[in-house]
């Protein structure tokens, strides 16, 4: 049993490093590093006053300003993103849970002009309507969805599921 | 006399061969105008009586034209002729003839005709038995040839689009409604799988290209998007339209378009009369010739009969005239009759009310069908309407509406019904792909298939890769008129997706390879991949399954014993780390698992099951409780997701969803553990700030440390049996601990150890693999684990299903372990467990786990058995594959009972 095995190391792409890039004529695709992420999910008005009170909140396609983002995900849940190092300890509060989880979630920047493209390709969500929710299924498996600035859409997806994703978009013709 | 070109010679010349002779074609042609233009009649055999055919339609309701494509290499079977762009140097072959179209081998099976009706195999291969005809039938019954080296590359988008309306068709209807839709400020897709847009205003209206494009372009202006060669092939739930758009340099793409509301422009097609040797290569419609000599020049036939029931068709026959053809019309509706058609390999004359005419082309218009395929699809009813002679949409359906054609306004026509008539004793085609004539649907109305639905099945009738575009109308017309009911009382079959036969390379889009089912991926990899580890995917994440070059058997052996001489640093990344916080995360933990987990001191860690709700076994693990409001509850890697959503489900359906919440963040943590006699040693050389003296640290304890400035979590929990110590640290710390320890262990003798030696080890303890040591059915009692089920007040995830008459049977097939009893090898897993039962073998259980045991020097197994429990030291029979084993019932664990590792 053990000796027909095959090595399924080589039917897989080797995971990409964080520095990884995809450069094409009309299309590029980095990862972000440095981000400070904790998951928030409970009363999420207090939590804002408490961790992060002047953090703007996204939904789908949302714009991103500042330095710190609630990434709104559900009614009770939210990814608070940041530039700036957040002191959190993890743990219960009075209406509210934050565990840090910086490494929990991968982040892709993605940009130019085929940008609208790669997104009608990855999610069948109508962006122009947007959602409360940055939740939607992106190439097959869940992300969060957002714009860093109007030109450059951000990804947070489930870490491990981060070399799946840039195989996605490596691969697009 | 056959087809010729006429015009447009100064296109671009194509090269291309037909059956292995060189044609020409021109720019712009499909492959069957090039046909046409090049004189070929006969283009490919009929399904059944292999007769000879020739191109009958001009777009997607083609019956015959089915040819096989070669290009560049690639080929590409039952491609239809007539919606195929011509491509320079493209080998084109007929299907379901050998060798040629023309020179058919099997020409010959015409003859037996009278012996194959409609259903003959059914009766005809009754004896001995169908299986014995069926691979020859089947080898014969085949269209084009697969080409086994063509793997077209998965790279067919998939496209999602949302807009205000879709239009579906770019005739005059379409056209204009989209339009009109685009200028008052509506996000507009107009699709057409035409290579232009314009519909029938291409052949019908000198100016008709020049009004299209005008349309097209104060649509294209307002905003609006239009789709050229793209198909809608399907409307599914939510009337989300699937549509196929094929493009020249690109590969195809799939656009998936959620409209909020759909106007169906998709015009008519026009069917043919159902006359004595219709099927004649050289008959078409009528309708197809007029494009064929406005859109590619090319002339059809130079002596011309066009019989018609409607006025619609006399457009054609001036054309035609004008273009230089003699042409003969035979209007049913003045009296006029086609009584033969003659000519074996192609028409040559024709029998017109009496009267032999001599003729090399035939036309035929029996009236237009709407084409409501996709309104149908959307759930709409139809009407027959007296009118047109046709069925048309029924009452609406909201957000889609249907106009032009496709709604049975033809404009200016009029038409005469010329059904089918039963008892002619000549042979008459209703349905030209799949060979079914009138007298086949009139041996299924005699055999009572007399519903639509059943003389689809029976007969094939509309069965075809053409779907029944050109049959279906005249079908159930012959069948109302055979059993004397009205078409509005006969129906039509039901109309599904998809429109036109789509590659499965389009409907698959790019999940293909590596986009098929995506694995989980580990921080570590590429330290794993340098460390030579031989990887496998388990529970849905890529691991390493062993390291080094060796043969599998030898390096897990060696792994597997080396973890119990020293120390084995394993990856445990993948077990769920699910984190519950609140103050009623106590009561939700108690409340998924087995046992009570709650009354744990914080840092303590307790082992149990979660339960599905019918009290079968869904997982095993451990669950740290951190804190009176804080708990990690561990699980199998392939069951994280659904522990996550069953600990949401019942947070939101039995707790208040304000106290107490679920954080996943096994993506987050990296896990590397430490297990065997020195791996407190290699622990302590890691300086985590814990305490690992055991009386501070026990067994199924936890701490929490610290990596280079990151949170380190301890838990001293195994899987070996031996003494473990799972440390966790964020992601991006887990290459600097993955270091520290491989430098910590050089001294210890450690060694990195995969996933199947860790298998072989839990073996030798006994420990479960929940869903391969436990089936659909394994309740803990099956385990020997009953202290909850008895003792445990309060409810929890699947207790009563623990007391049902099922579930107290003393017969439930029961873990146990295996000892090889006949001197052989390991068991196979999978081997049955028999017991000999009124002289033949009856199952009594399975091996689920079976292993060489380096460390017992002796193979070790575990299975499930019935009674298992109570048959310890009996000794069983096994089969596998029909050998016989033997082996003898024994405790789960056969290494180390008492414990004593763990603390070694």
């Amino acid at each position: 049993m053990l000796e027909t095995m095959r090595d399924r190391g080589k039917f897989w792409t080797p995971a990409p490093g964080l520095s990884a890039r995809i450069e094409r004529n009309d299309f590029s695709a980095g990862f972000v590093t440095g981000l400070q992420q904790v998951l928030i999910s409970g009363d999420l008005d207090k939590a804002a006053a408490a961790i992060a009170p002047s953090a703007r909140e996204v939904g789908l396609w949302g714009l991103a300003e500042g330095t710190q983002t609630w990434v709104r995900f559900a009614r009770d849940r939210a990814l608070l993103v940041s530039t700036a190092s957040l002191e959190i300890a993890p743990g219960w509060r009075d209406g509210y849970v934050a565990t840090p989880c910086d490494d929990g979630y991968a982040v892709i920047d993605l940009s130019g002009p085929a940008l609208p493209e790669v997104v009608a390709e990855a999610t069948s969500a109508d962006l122009e309507a947007g959602s409360p929710s940055a939740a939607i299924l992106f190439a097959g498996v869940t992300a969060l969805l957002y714009r860093s600035n109007p030109r450059t859409a951000r990804l947070h997806v489930e870490s491990p599921l981060a070399a799946y994703l840039w195989r996605w978009l490596e691969e697009r013709k | 006399m056959s087809g010729r070109r006429i015009g447009n010679n100064a296109q671009a010349a194509l090269r291309f061969t037909f059956d292995g002779k060189p044609h020409q074609g021109q720019a712009g042609d499909t492959i069957a105008s090039a046909l046409l233009g090049s004189g070929v009649r006969i283009v490919g055999r009929s399904f059944k009586y292999h007769r000879p055919r020739g191109i009958f339609g001009s777009w997607s309701e083609e019956p015959n034209a089915i040819v096989d494509v070669t290009l560049a290499g690639v080929t590409t079977p039952n491609l239809r002729a007539t919606t195929e762009l011509l491509q320079d140097g493209m080998d084109i072959r007929s299907v379901n003839a050998r060798p040629t179209a023309e020179g058919d081998r099997l020409g010959l099976l015409d003859r037996l005709s009278p012996f194959l009706p409609a259903g003959f195999y059914y009766k005809t291969f009754l004896w001995p038995d169908w299986h014995v005809f069926e691979p020859r039938i089947r080898g014969m019954a085949g269209l084009g040839r697969l080409d086994p080296g063509n793997e077209p590359p998965a790279e067919a988008a998939i496209v999602n689009a949302v807009c205000d309306v879709l239009v579906v068709g770019a005739g005059p209807a379409g056209l204009e409604a989209a339009r009109d839709a685009a200028i008052v400020g509506d996000r507009v897709i107009l699709v057409d799988d035409q290579f232009a847009p314009g519909g029938s205003m291409l052949h019908r209206e000198p100016e008709g290209a020049a009004w299209a494009a005008k349309l097209v372009a104060e649509f294209e202006q307002a905003g609006g998007r239009l789709l050229l060669r793209t198909t809608a092939f399907g409307i599914y739930d939510h009337n989300l339209v699937c549509c196929w758009e094929r493009r020249i340099g690109a590969s195809d793409r799939q656009w998936r378009i959620r409209p909020r509301r759909i106007v169906l422009a998709t015009g008519a097609i026009e069917r043919p009369l159902v006359l004595p040797d219709n099927d004649r290569p050289g008959v078409m419609a009528a309708e197809a010739a007029l494009v064929y000599l406005r859109r590619h020049g090319v002339m059809v036939g130079q002596r011309v009969v066009l019989a018609t029931n409607n006025d619609r068709a006399l457009a054609v026959a001036d054309a035609l005239r004008q273009a230089g053809a003699q042409v003969t019309v035979a209007d049913l509706r003045d009296g006029a009759t086609i009584d033969a058609i003659h000519g074996a390999n192609g028409v040559e004359a024709v029998t017109v009310s009496g009267k032999r005419v001599e003729a090399d082309c035939v036309l035929l218009s029996g009236g237009h069908t709407p084409t409501i395929h996709l309104f149908c699809q959307a759930k709409g009813k139809l009407r027959y309407s007296e009118d047109i002679a046709a069925f048309v949409p029924g009452d609406p359906v909201e957000g889609v509406s249907v106009i032009g054609a496709a709604a049975g306004d033809l404009g200016d026509y009029s038409v005469t019904p010329a059904w089918p008539k039963p008892g002619s004793k000549s042979r008459q085609w209703v349905d030209f792909q799949n060979d079914v004539t009138l007298k086949d649907v009139e041996l299924a109305a005699r055999e009572n298939f007399r519903s639509v639905e059943h003389l689809k099945r029976y007969t094939t009738l509309g069965m075809a890769t053409d779907q029944g575009k050109t049959s279906n109308m005249n079908g159930l017309a012959a069948m109302a008129a055979i059993t004397g009911r009205t078409i509005q009382k006969t129906g039509t079959t039901t109309y599904r997706p998809p429109f036109t036969p789509v590659p499965f390379t389009v409907v698959a889009g790019r999940r293909r390879g590596e986009l098929f089912n995506p694995t989980r991926r580990l921080a570590l990899e590429a330290e794993h991949r340098a460390a030579g580890a031989v990887f496998r995917e388990y529970g849905g994440w890529l691991r390493a399954a062993w390291y080094g070059q060796g043969t599998a058997t030898d390096e897990v052996t060696r792994e597997a014993r080396q973890a119990r001489e020293t120390v084995a640093i394993f990856d445990g990344s993948p077990l769920g780390k699910i984190e519950v916080f609140g103050p009623q995360a106590g009561a939700l933990v108690d409340y998924n698992s087995y046992n009570t987990l709650s009354t744990l001191k914080p840092g303590r860690i307790r082992y149990g099951f979660m339960l599905t709700e019918t009290g079968v076994i869904y997982d095993d693990g451990v669950v740290s409780k951190l804190a009176d409001d804080h708990y990690v509850v561990s699980c199998s890697s392939g069951h994280v997701a659904g522990v996550v959503a069953r600990l949401e489900e019942w947070r939101q359906d039995r707790f208040d969803p304000r106290q107490v919440f679920v954080h996943n963040l096994t993506p987050h943590w990296s896990t590397l553990t430490a297990c065997g006699p020195r791996a407190k040693a290699l622990v302590d050389a890691l300086s985590l700030g814990v305490d690992l003296d055991d009386a501070a640290l026990p067994h199924m304890a936890t701490a929490d440390g610290s990596f280079e400035g990151a949170p380190a979590r301890v838990a001293r929990v195994s899987f070996t049996g031996d003494r473990s110590y799972e440390i966790s640290v964020p992601g991006s710390k887990a290459a600097s601990l993955w270091q520290a320890m491989n430098e910590a262990g050089r001294t210890l003798d450690a060694v990195l150890m995969g996933s199947e030696a860790l298998l072989l080890l839990r073996a030798e303890k006994g420990y479960i693999i929940a869903g391969k040591d436990t089936d659909g059915t394994s309740m803990p009692q099956d385990l020997g684990l009953t202290g909850p089920r008895d003792k445990r007040a309060g409810e929890y995830v699947g207790k009563r299903s623990l007391f049902t008459e099922n579930a107290m049977r003393d017969d439930r097939q029961q873990l146990v372990g295996l000892t090889v009893s006949d001197g052989g090898a390991a068991l196979t897993t999978g081997s049955h467990a028999v017991a000999q039962s009124g002289g033949s073998r009856r199952s009594i259980g399975f091996v689920t786990s079976s292993y060489d045991s380096p460390t017992l020097g002796r193979p070790i197994a575990l299975g499930l058995i019935q009674n298992g429990l109570a048959r310890m030291g009996e000794e069983i029979e096994f089969v596998h594959l029909g050998t016989p084993r033997r082996a003898t019932v024994s405790a789960p664990c056969a290494f180390d009972a008492e414990g004593s590792r763990l603390n070694a």
